[in-house]
C-alpha cells in the first residue's frame, strides 16, 4: 500500500500568546491570509492562514518581516514642527494639536497666497483612503494641484472589468510578464504561474532588468525600460500585418477600425524597434508564441498603467479567448474599483494633471505642500522659491521629511482595519492586529481631523456622529458608490480576513449590472518619446527599482535584509564598468539632467549594459555615471564607444 | 502491503526543488521568526548562483540551504563538547546546555550551516522543526514556501505527485495532437 501521508501544512503556535487574530497581510495586495498570535499588544508569532484560497498557508517574507518595522526604533511616532529645514524638530507632541497647527497655517496660507498656492499629494498608489480624502479635502480647499501616485490615479479611472483570477492560471497555457517582476511585488501570487508551468504552461517574460520572474520564464527578452506598452503596439501591428482574420484582431475592442488600421500604418517599425530595443523578428516570436499557447494570461507591470497606450493590453486580451477565466489582462497596479473620489461634491471635476504645468514648477511657486509617503523625493530634489510650509505624514523618516517642516505620524497597516482589494480583485477587510502606539493616526483620521477644523465634516462620510473617523463607514461608502462593488455589503466581508469565502469585483451577486465598458479610442499616433534628447550627454537608461513594501522605506527598517540589497547601490553591467575602470564597491556619480546622485557601484548581469539601475530617486530617465578624478568627456567617449 | 513499522525514524523527508525557487526568502524570515533568531543567523539559506551568461541570455538559479542531517555529520564528529549530536530520529541538533559557540562545527560543516547567534553566544542551526513535527506539524520553512520549492513528504508521496502531474500533462497535450 503507497503512503500518502503528507504532514499538515500547519496551523497553531505552541509560543505562548493571548490572542489569535485572522487577517489579511496588505503588504502587496495579493491578498494572503495572515494568522497573528499576540501577547502583551506585541505580535509573538504569525502564519500563513491555509484557509484562504488564494494563498493556502503560504506567506512571503515581507508578510513576515514587517513585524521588525513596527517597533523599530527609527519609526516617526510622534508629531514634530520646526520653522526651518535643518533645525532639530520639536513639540508639539500631540496629535490633535498638530493638526490644529497644520489646519491654522494652511488657512493662513490659503487667505494669504490663495487656494492655488497649496499642493497636496501622495506616492503611495495603494492607500486609498488617503488619496480619496485628499481629492475630497483639494476640492474643497479650492486648489487644482492634486498629485496621486500614478497607480492610484489609474484605480480612479479604471474600468469595470473582470481579470483571471491567479488561481485559475493553472488552466492557462501561457502567461506572459511585461515589465512585471511578480516573484519580488506578488511572490505568493507568482506560485500559481509556477503552478501552471508545473501543468505544461509557458512563462515569457519581457523587462529591462534581469528580474527573478525572468529567471524562471521559458522564455525571456530584455526591453528598454517603460517601453512595455510600446510592446504591446508592436504585437498588435504583426498581428494586423500578418494575420487581420485572428481572433486577436478580430474581437479586440477597437473603437474605430479606419482609425486603427491608420495607426498601426502610420507606426514606423524603425522607431519602434529603437524605442522597444528589440527587432521585428524578435517580437514576431514572441507574438507568435502567445497564438500558438492560448489561452494566455498578460500580466502587466504596475508602472506601465501609467503609460500611454496601456489600454492596448485590454484590447489583446480580448482576443486572447480560450477557457473562460484562464485568460485576459492582469494588471499589477492596486486593484481597486473605479471610483469618482469626489463623488457627491459640488464643483467641477478638476482637470487632469496632466494638462497642467509641470510638478517642478508648480513646486517651485508654492506655499505649501501637505504629502504623504516620500512625495518630494520622489519627485523633485528641491524648491526654488523661499521654504514653503512642507507637512508630511507617513511612519518612517525619508527625504520629504528631511524637507518638512512639520511631520505628522502615520499608522502601518497591522494597527487599522480596513477595506483592501487584491490584485485578483478579492474585495477583502483586513482586521486590526494590534493597536496603534503614540500619536500615530491613520488616513481617514487624518483628513477627518483636518475635515473638522475647517467645517467640512459633511462632505467626509466617514466621519460619524461622534467627529471621530470609521474605516466601515469609508468601506460601505466606497462600495455603495463604485460601479464595480454596488450590492456588495460590508457585513459581508467580515468572514474574508478569516476563512474561504471569496467575494471579486465586479460584483454582479446584486440587482447592479454594468454596463459593457467602452471601446478604447485610438489615439492619432504614438506619443512622443518622453525624457530628455540631448542623448549624448546622457548615454545610459536608467531605472529605478522598484518599491516592494506597503511599510514604505521600511525595508530599510528591517535588518534582515537591508545586507541584501545596499540602498545607494547602483547596479552597473560588467562589461560597462571595466569599461570606466569601476569595481565592485566604487563611489560614482549618477548624473542625469534633474541633478546628480552619490552611490556605490554594484557590477550585475542583471542590468544589460546600456542600462544602470539604483533604488534611489530618478534624476531622470537617461543618465551618465561618473567615477570621481575622471574627466567628464572621456568618460562619456567611453560609453560611447561602448555603446554603439 | 508493507507493514507499518514503529520506529522513531520518519520516513518524511525535507524535499528541496531549486528550480521551483524564486529567491523570496520566505524560508528565511519563517525560520528566523519560528525560533526567535535575531537577524544574522539563518538556519535555512537561499544562496543567489548568478545571472551568469549563458548564449546570448542569462541563467540565474537560487539554491535553498539547509543543514543535510548527515549521515555522518562531520560537526558532530568535530564538536569538541559533544554539543553536537546525532539524535535517534536521524536530526543533528546542537544542545545550548553544552554549545560554548566555538563554531569549530561551522568549520567542519563542508556547507557551512552552523551558525553563531550572536544575542546568545551559541550556534544556531536546523533543528528539523522537531517541536512542530511532534504536533503533526511540516516545518515553518515548508509551511511558508510559495511555490511549492521546498515539500515535507514520504518518497511515495512525492513519486505519486509526479506521476499525477505528468499524467495531467499528458492527457491535455494528447488533445492537440
Amino acid at each position: 500500500m503507497v503512503s500518502h501521508r503528507m504532514a499538515d501544512r500547519g496551523f497553531g503556535s505552541r509560543k505562548d500568546h493571548e490572542r489569535r487574530v485572522k487577517t489579511i497581510c496588505r503588504e502587496c495586495m495579493v491578498g494572503c491570509g495572515l494568522v497573528a498570535y499576540l501577547k502583551d499588544g506585541r505580535i509573538v508569532d504569525l502564519h500563513g492562514d491555509r484557509d484562504r484560497p488564494v494563498s493556502r498557508g503560504r506567506l512571503c517574507a515581507k508578510g513576515i518581516a514587517f513585524v521588525q518595522g513596527l517597533r523599530n526604533p527609527g519609526r516617526i511616532v510622534s508629531p514634530g514642527y520646526r520653522k526651518r529645514i535643518g533645525e532639530p524638530f520639536g513639540g508639539p507632541e500631540e496629535w490633535e494639536a498638530a493638526l490644529d497647527l497644520c489646519a491654522e497655517s494652511l488657512r493662513k496660507i490659503r487667505d494669504q497666497h490663495g487656494p492655488e498656492s497649496i499642493v497636496i499629494g501622495s506616492d503611495r498608489d495603494w492607500d486609498l483612503e488617503f488619496a480619496v480624502g485628499a481629492a475630497r479635502f483639494a476640492r474643497r480647499l479650492g486648489t487644482p494641484h492634486l498629485y496621486l501616485s500614478p497607480g492610484a490615479q489609474s484605480a480612479f479611472a479604471r474600468e469595470p472589468r473582470a481579470v483571471p483570477p491567479s488561481r485559475e492560471w493553472g488552466k492557462s497555457r501561457c502567461i506572459f510578464f511585461i515589465e512585471a517582476d511578480m516573484a519580488v511585488t506578488h511572490t505568493v501570487g507568482f506560485g500559481w504561474a509556477l503552478e501552471a508551468q508545473r501543468r505544461g504552461a509557458i512563462l515569457v517574460a519581457a523587462d529591462a532588468r534581469f528580474t527573478r520572474t525572468m529567471s524562471r520564464a521559458h522564455s525571456s527578452l530584455t526591453i528598454r525600460p517603460r517601453s512595455g506598452n510600446l510592446v504591446g503596439l508592436a504585437l498588435a501591428k504583426i498581428l494586423l500585418e500578418e494575420a487581420p482574420h485572428s481572433s486577436y484582431v478580430q474581437l479586440g475592442r477597437w473603437a474605430d477600425e479606419e482609425k486603427r488600421d491608420a495607426f498601426f500604418e502610420g507606426l514606423e517599425w524603425q522607431e519602434l524597434e529603437g524605442r522597444i530595443g528589440l527587432d521585428r523578428a524578435g517580437l514576431k516570436k514572441i507574438c507568435d508564441l502567445l497564438r500558438e499557447n492560448s489561452p494566455v494570461v498578460i500580466v502587466t507591470g504596475r508602472d506601465l498603467s501609467a503609460l500611454p497606450h496601456c489600454s492596448i493590453w485590454s484590447s489583446l486580451a480580448a482576443g486572447m479567448g480560450g477557457a473562460g477565466a484562464a485568460s485576459g489582462w492582469y494588471p499589477l497596479h492596486p486593484a481597486a474599483p473605479p471610483l469618482d473620489p469626489c463623488l457627491g461634491m459640488e464643483g467641477e471635476p478638476d482637470h487632469p494633471v496632466e494638462d497642467g504645468p509641470p510638478l517642478k514648477e508648480v513646486l517651485a511657486s508654492s506655499k505649501a505642500v501637505l504629502c504623504s509617503g516620500n512625495f518630494l523625493g520622489s519627485r523633485t530634489p528641491s524648491h526654488a522659491s523661499e521654504d514653503p510650509l512642507v507637512v508630511s505624514f507617513g511612519p518612517f523618516p525619508n527625504a520629504t521629511t528631511d524637507l518638512s517642516q512639520l511631520v505628522l505620524p502615520s499608522t502601518l497597516w497591522p494597527e487599522e482595519s480596513g477595506l483592501c482589494f487584491s490584485a485578483d480583485q478579492e474585495i477583502l477587510w483586513g482586521e486590526q492586529i494590534l493597536e496603534k502606539g503614540g500619536e500615530c493616526r491613520s488616513s481617514l483620521e487624518l483628513w477627518a481631523g483636518l475635515a473638522r477644523r475647517f467645517g467640512w465634516e459633511k462632505d467626509f462620510p466617514w466621519i460619524n456622529g461622534d467627529g471621530a473617523a470609521d474605516p466601515a463607514a469609508f468601506a460601505q461608502w466606497l462600495l455603495e458608490n463604485s460601479p464595480g462593488t454596488r450590492g456588495c455589503k460590508w457585513e459581508w466581508l467580515r468572514g474574508t480576513g478569516g476563512g474561504a469565502t471569496s467575494i471579486f469585483w465586479p460584483f454582479d451577486g446584486g440587482a447592479n449590472r454594468l454596463e459593457a465598458a467602452d471601446p478604447i479610442p485610438i489615439p492619432a499616433r504614438l506619443e512622443a518619446a518622453a525624457g530628455v534628447t540631448v542623448q549624448d550627454d546622457f548615454p545610459l537608461h536608467f531605472q529605478k527599482a522598484p518599491s516592494i513594501s506597503r511599510s514604505e522605506e521600511s525595508g530599510e527598517w528591517w535588518p534582515g535584509v537591508r545586507d541584501l540589497e545596499p540602498e545607494d547601490g547602483v547596479q552597473i553591467h560588467p562589461e560597462t564598468a571595466w569599461a570606466l575602470d569601476i569595481e565592485t564597491g566604487d563611489e560614482i556619480l549618477v548624473t542625469g539632467p534633474v541633478g546628480s546622485l552619490r552611490g556605490r557601484a554594484w557590477l550585475s548581469r542583471m542590468v544589460p549594459r546600456w542600462m544602470v539601475s539604483a533604488p534611489m530617486n530618478s534624476v531622470g530617465e537617461r543618465v551618465r555615471i561618473e567615477k570621481p578624478g575622471r574627466p567628464r568627456e572621456e568618460t562619456l567617449n567611453l560609453l560611447k564607444e561602448l555603446l554603439r | 502491503m508493507r507493514p507499518v513499522e514503529q520506529s522513531a525514524v520518519r520516513d518524511e523527508f525535507l524535499w528541496v526543488d531549486s528550480s521551483r525557487c524564486i529567491g523570496c526568502f520566505s524560508c528565511e524570515a519563517a525560520c528566523q521568526m519560528e525560533h526567535d533568531l535575531p537577524p544574522g543567523p539563518r538556519p535555512i539559506r537561499v544562496i543567489q548562483v548568478g545571472p551568469l551568461q549563458n548564449g546570448d541570455g542569462l541563467f540565474m538559479e537560487y539554491q535553498p540551504a539547509t543543514c543535510r542531517h548527515c549521515t555522518n555529520p562531520a560537526c558532530v564528529a568535530a564538536c569538541p563538547r559533544g554539543a553536537m549530536q546525532k539524535k535517534g530520529d536521524e536530526i543533528v541538533i546542537s544542545d545550548p546546555a553544552i554549545c560554548v559557540g566555538c563554531q569549530t562545527c561551522g568549520v567542519a560543516c563542508p556547507f557551512g550551516m552552523p551558525q553563531l547567534n550572536p544575542s546568545q553566544g551559541k550556534i544556531s542551526k536546523c533543528n528539523g522543526c522537531a517541536e512542530r513535527l511532534a504536533h503533526g506539524l511540516s516545518p515553518v520553512c515548508v509551511l511558508a514556501c510559495p511555490t511549492e520549492a521546498l515539500s515535507f513528504k514520504t518518497p511515495d508521496s512525492h513519486v505519486q505527485e509526479v506521476r499525477g502531474r505528468t499524467a495531467s500533462v499528458l492527457r491535455r497535450y494528447s488533445r492537440f495532437k
